[in-house]
């Protein structure tokens, strides 16, 4: 049976509680050490940007700031989000173990089952959901992100005992206050917690004595308690936090395939708000909540006429379901055109096709 | 075409441990990310890496990759330059996954110890020590 460090980190401030992890993975890097299970709670709130994003295109920066929230630019992937201590966190740091395969997929299957398994002792249905999700009737319940350093590799996901939606939706940077509630309201729909789940959340403690047990059963590993050694916090203090608080880190210049135009918010799993602005003649404005390339709900706006006034929103209703597929969207508009005798002055069609079509290249 | 485990691996490279593929042409070497290791990362969704003229070394980072929510590190095969980075596919990462030889080329590196370092890689035409290679690295993860 392979023995791991279990530490117990408490409730540290955001980088720690963001980063820590990291210097544990080079430690194990340079041959220092065993595989290791962090858990902790933030000790105070903060906001949490994805490796790959563009921090300035996705945070609210000027609020953040009003409201003292650190802004960390994590290690792994995903999209940005608010953080504070109703949310336990799971930090898995291992390397050449049998136990954290190298294809993603078989990983996040199999590390993720711990975290199912602890909602189940939580007494709440969870069910993982690939790719990494998990799920309590169809709404997501953890966040979790996966990558590699060095030799390591490397899972970190949270037990969410309470979640304040409108902070999560307040952080993030968005074109306009409609499209911040459209958000926010797709947030209570698509994620949930345990609050929301069982009344009253457990306690942190408990959270982390069950997943604990449950890491240990599913895995086969045994948990040794453990405090981080002096390296660790030599790393973390000399390379970690040196690099994490850097404006060039922060400010990372992103990767061409995320410079697109428009604007897209993944709420949880494949349900997304994505919002594109496309110039025909006139402006037409998509706003869209998708799930896969399934249409939820639209609004088109711009600086168009359509008579009757209330066509549009005819149009509206005649796409919700439908798929985000050339054809499919063009025999709905034309239908939509046949059906109601809508005039669009300025505008073919044909525009409202390629205006909807542009929020399939963003999702 | 060498074939492992259902994974391609041209003759015609050479394989960096870290998952990396180079093709020498002309004295510089075009590299990629391999087969097998593209298909464990998924989906490739973003990509970056060192910018056009700078110098890079064997084994440090060469950028980095993510799929869904996983990112990975992309490490230098050969010491050298970069002298082009393909525009393509830093557009649309998943062109790795979809042709990882072909036009999943992620940059072209002129290469400073081209035939000291071609020594440290593992021949495409040596299946036995790809397969090799291969085994302990699934044997590191329990495959």
């Amino acid at each position: 049976m392979e023995r791991w460090r279990f530490i117990d980190l408490g409730s540290p401030e955001p980088l720690v509680a963001q980063t820590f992890y990291e210097a544990v993975a080079e430690a194990l890097h340079r041959g220092k050490g065993r595989s290791t299970l962090i858990m902790l709670q933030p000790g105070s709130a903060y906001v949490c940007l994805g490796y790959h994003q563009d921090l300035e295109k996705e945070i609210d920066l000027d609020y953040c700031r009003e409201k003292g929230l650190q802004v960390i630019r994590r290690s792994q992937g995903g999209g940005a989000t608010y953080l504070d201590g109703d949310q336990v966190f799971y930090q898995i740091i291992a390397k050449d173990s049998p136990v954290v395969p190298r294809n993603v997929e078989e990983m996040f299957e199999k590390l993720i089952a711990v975290t199912v398994e602890t909602y189940r002792g939580l007494g709440v249905e969870a069910e993982f959901k690939p790719l990494n999700d998990v799920v309590v009737g169809g709404r997501k319940i953890s966040g979790n992100g996966a990558g590699m350093h060095e030799s390591t590799s490397i899972l970190v996901g949270n037990v969410i005992l309470d979640l304040d939606y409108e902070m999560m939706a307040r952080v993030l940077r968005v074109p306009d206050e409609k499209f911040r509630d459209k958000m926010a309201k797709s947030m209570r729909d698509w994620v949930t917690n345990l609050r929301r789940e069982l009344g009253h959340p457990p306690s942190a403690e408990t959270v982390k004595q069950t997943y604990a047990a449950a890491f240990q059963e599913l895995l086969g590993v045994e948990l040794v308690g453990e405090k981080p050694t002096e390296e660790e916090w030599k790393i973390f203090n000399e390379l970690v936090k040196p690099m994490h608080t850097s404006r060039e880190w922060l400010y990372m210049e992103t990767s061409p395939a995320y410079k697109r135009e428009g604007r897209a918010v993944k709420i949880a799993g494949d349900v997304k708000v994505v919002e594109a602005d496309h110039k025909a003649m006139k402006l037409i404005r998509v706003r869209a909540e998708v799930k896969g390339d399934e249409i939820l709900g639209i609004q088109i706006r711009g600086d168009f006429f359509a008579l009757p006034k209330e066509a549009i929103a005819t149009l509206e209703g005649m796409l919700s379901g439908v798929k985000l597929e050339e054809e499919a969207i063009s025999e709905t508009v034309e239908r939509f055109y046949k059906d109601t005798d809508a005039q669009t002055p300025g505008l073919k069609p044909r525009d409202y096709v390629d205006a909807v079509m542009k929020i399939k290249g963003l999702i | 075409m060498v074939k492992i485990d259902g994974n391609d691996f041209p003759e015609d490279r050479y394989y960096h441990r870290e998952h990396m593929w180079v093709k020498v042409e002309n004295g510089k070497a075009r590299v990629g990310y391999n087969d097998w290791a593209q298909e464990a990362a998924g989906k490739l969704v973003n990509l970056n890496t060192r910018k056009v003229g700078r110098s890079v070394n064997i084994g440090k980072t060469l950028g980095t990759v993510e799929s869904g929510k996983w990112v990975g590190p992309l490490k230098v095969p050969l010491s050298g330059t970069i002298a082009e980075l393909n525009d393509e596919v830093l557009k649309k990462p998943s062109l790795i996954n979809e042709d990882p030889y072909g036009k999943g080329w992620i940059a072209v590196i002129e290469a400073s110890n081209l035939d000291e370092e071609l020594n440290e890689l593992i021949k495409g035409s040596d299946q036995e020590a790809l397969e090799a290679w291969l085994n302990e690295e699934k044997a590191k993860h329990g495959i």
